[in-house]
Formats: C-alpha cells, structure tokens, sequence
C-alpha cells in the first residue's frame, strides 16, 4: 500500500473521528468504492486527462448528492484537485484498516458453494462475532473448489468445514497409514 | 788291427791320470764352491721351510676363517629362516585381516543395498498408494460434487455456522 494512500486515509479517519461522524464514513466510502469497482468505465472516465477539473468535480457531485456527507464529497474532490483520484481504491482500504481496530471490527471471508442467505450471514456474524469478540463484517464468496460446506477467512485464522478440507484430511490418513 | 786294438785296451797310466784329475777336481770343486753351494742349498732349505710354515699358517687362518664364515653363514641362514617364519607368519595375519575386513565391508555393502532395496520398495508402494488414495479421492470428489443440490449445500452450511460458535 502506498504511502500516499495511508496519508489521504488518515486525514479522512481522522476528520471522521473529529467529527463523530466514523461508522457513516465507512458505509458511505463502502458505497463509493463499490459503485467505482461495479462501474469501471466511471472511474476511467474521472481519470482521463483530458477532462478538466471542474468537470470532474461536477459528475461527482451529481452522482454523490446530498445523500453522501459533505466530507467525504470535500475529500473525493481534493483527490480530483490533487490528481490523486487514481489512488481512490488503495486509500479506501486504508481507511478500513484504520476503522476495523478502532471499531473493533474484523473483516472476514466465508467461501461456499451457493451464496448464503440474509439469515445464514447475519447468523454466521453473530456467531463469528461472539467466537472473536469483534463485530465481522462478512463478506461471502462463491467457490466450487471447496465442494461443500464453508470456509471462513479471519485475519490469519481459518475456519475449515468444507468437504475438500475433509477429503484432504482423509488423503492425509490414509497416505500416513503403513502398508502391511 | 792293431792300431785299432789300442783304442778299446785299458791304460793304466791314462786310468790313473783321470782318477787323480778327478780326485783334485773335487778338491777344487770341494775348496770353492761346497760352502757356498751348501749355503745356498741351507738358504733355500730355510726359505721352503718358511714357506711351508707361512702356507700352513695361512692354511690355519684360511680354516679358521672357513669356520668363522662358515658360523656367519650358519647365523644369516638362521636369521633368514627366522626373517621368513616371521614373515609367513605377518603374511598369514594379514590374510587373516584381509579376509576379516573384506567380509565385513561385503555385509556392509550387503546390509546397504537390503536396505536401499527395501526403501525403494517401501518408496513404490508408497507411490502406488498415494495414486490410489488420489484416485480415489478424485472419484469420490467427482460423486459428492454431482450428487449434492441445494438443499444438502444449505444444509452442511447449516451444520457449518452451529459448529462455528463451539469450539474458540
């Protein structure tokens, strides 16, 4: 990550503790980041040269209205203004990893098969939150490489209850157990 | 026959004569020369003498130095059978270790290739095995990943998040 990412990132955490203002932030830069990785041809079109300046601060102002907080609009058109919006992604992950200790929050990753329902997630959350005593944020991924089951991703934890981990764990054995 | 008979007759005159010649010349011979030829012939005595005890002493010193050789010859003849019997006997121990140590590095080697026969024995079942537990393992993935739908996911999710909260 570069440093121009992790400065631009605790200049925003630190207004958005100042101002109280730290989970919106992190749902807000959330829904920006994600519009900007569904949409890539946004993000190049805010990245061409040959659009100018105030251009590129209206487009955004019209796609972030008044709906976004005013400070993050102020720190998406400094990036527009600085001719850093390109380090926009990097300095969004940053910033969660500012906002995870401090809300003692922890991102994780659950692979399965088919996709978990509201209730699944919210379920596995809640008992991943209990099992770390932090809130997770889950973020589920499908993977037909695990066979069955799910595996979760937390930190540097893993949680394996797939059907590859399984029949991994039964070629083990078995090539572990002496020939007669 | 007359003249001639004077040739082969004795005369007493000339008879006489020779004797008397003869008589003074042994005196004569007898005068100047019987001492000096008995000189030389003692002189000569002597040296035969001298040369007869020198061969003899020699011949003792010749004996006396056959026997010592002969002591010295019968000593190198003892230390040679004694150089050989020692050496026969070195030999015999070195054949010995010889045989010892080729029989011993034979079972090394012997031991060592049991073994690496062994190990790559062990090496190729190990190999058969594992491609049978792959292969095996290849079919049963092939049939669980066909045979599971929906509702059997769901459920080993299911199972998944209740066993999640148990063990920290």
């Amino acid at each position: 990550m570069s440093l121009v990412a992790k400065r631009y990132a605790q200049a925003l955490f630190d207004t958005a503790v100042d101002k109280n203002i730290v989970d919106g932030m992190f749902d807000e830069f959330s829904t920006v980041i994600d519009l900007f990785k569904s949409d890539s041809d946004f993000m190049r079109l805010l990245l061409t040269p040959s659009m100018n300046i105030s251009e590129k601060k209206e487009i955004l102002g019209r796609v972030f209205g008044a709906e976004f907080n005013q400070y993050l609009r102020n720190f998406l058109n400094i990036l527009i203004d600085k001719n850093r919006f390109e380090y926009l992604v990097e300095i969004e992950e940053s910033f969660r990893q500012l906002v995870f200790p401090y809300k003692n929050m922890v991102e994780a990753t659950v692979l399965t098969v088919v996709p978990l329902d509201e209730a699944q997630r919210m379920t596995l959350e809640e008992k991943l939150a209990k099992r770390f005593s932090k809130k997770v944020i889950l973020n589920n991924q499908i993977d037909e490489s695990i066979i069955g089951g799910a595996v979760v991703y937390v930190g540097d934890q893993i949680i394996d209850g797939s059907i590859r981990n399984q029949l991994n764990q039964m070629k083990t054995n078995m090539n572990n157990s002496r020939l007669q | 026959m007359f003249e001639y008979a004077n040739l082969v007759g004795i005369d007493l005159k000339i008879l006489l004569a020779t004797i008397i010649n003869f008589i003074i010349f042994v005196l004569i011979i007898k005068h100047f020369f019987y001492e000096k030829v008995k000189v030389i012939i003692a002189k000569r005595q002597d040296d035969v003498s001298a040369e007869i005890v020198g061969a003899t002493e020699k011949n003792a010193t010749a004996g006396k130095l056959k026997l010592e050789y002969e002591g010295l010859l019968a000593d190198i003849r003892a230390k040679e059978n004694e150089i050989i019997r020692e050496a026969n006997t070195e030999g015999q121990a070195q054949r010995h270790d010889i045989v010892e140590k080729a029989h011993g590095e034979a079972k090394v080697i012997l031991a060592k290739a049991m073994a690496e026969i062994e190990l790559e024995k062990r090496k190729a079942m190990n190999e058969v095995k594992s491609n049978i537990v792959d292969l095996s393992l290849f079919a049963a993935e092939k049939i669980i990943h066909k045979s599971m739908d929906q509702k059997q996911h769901e459920a080993m999710i299911l199972d998944f998040i209740d066993k999640v909260g148990e063990a920290k």
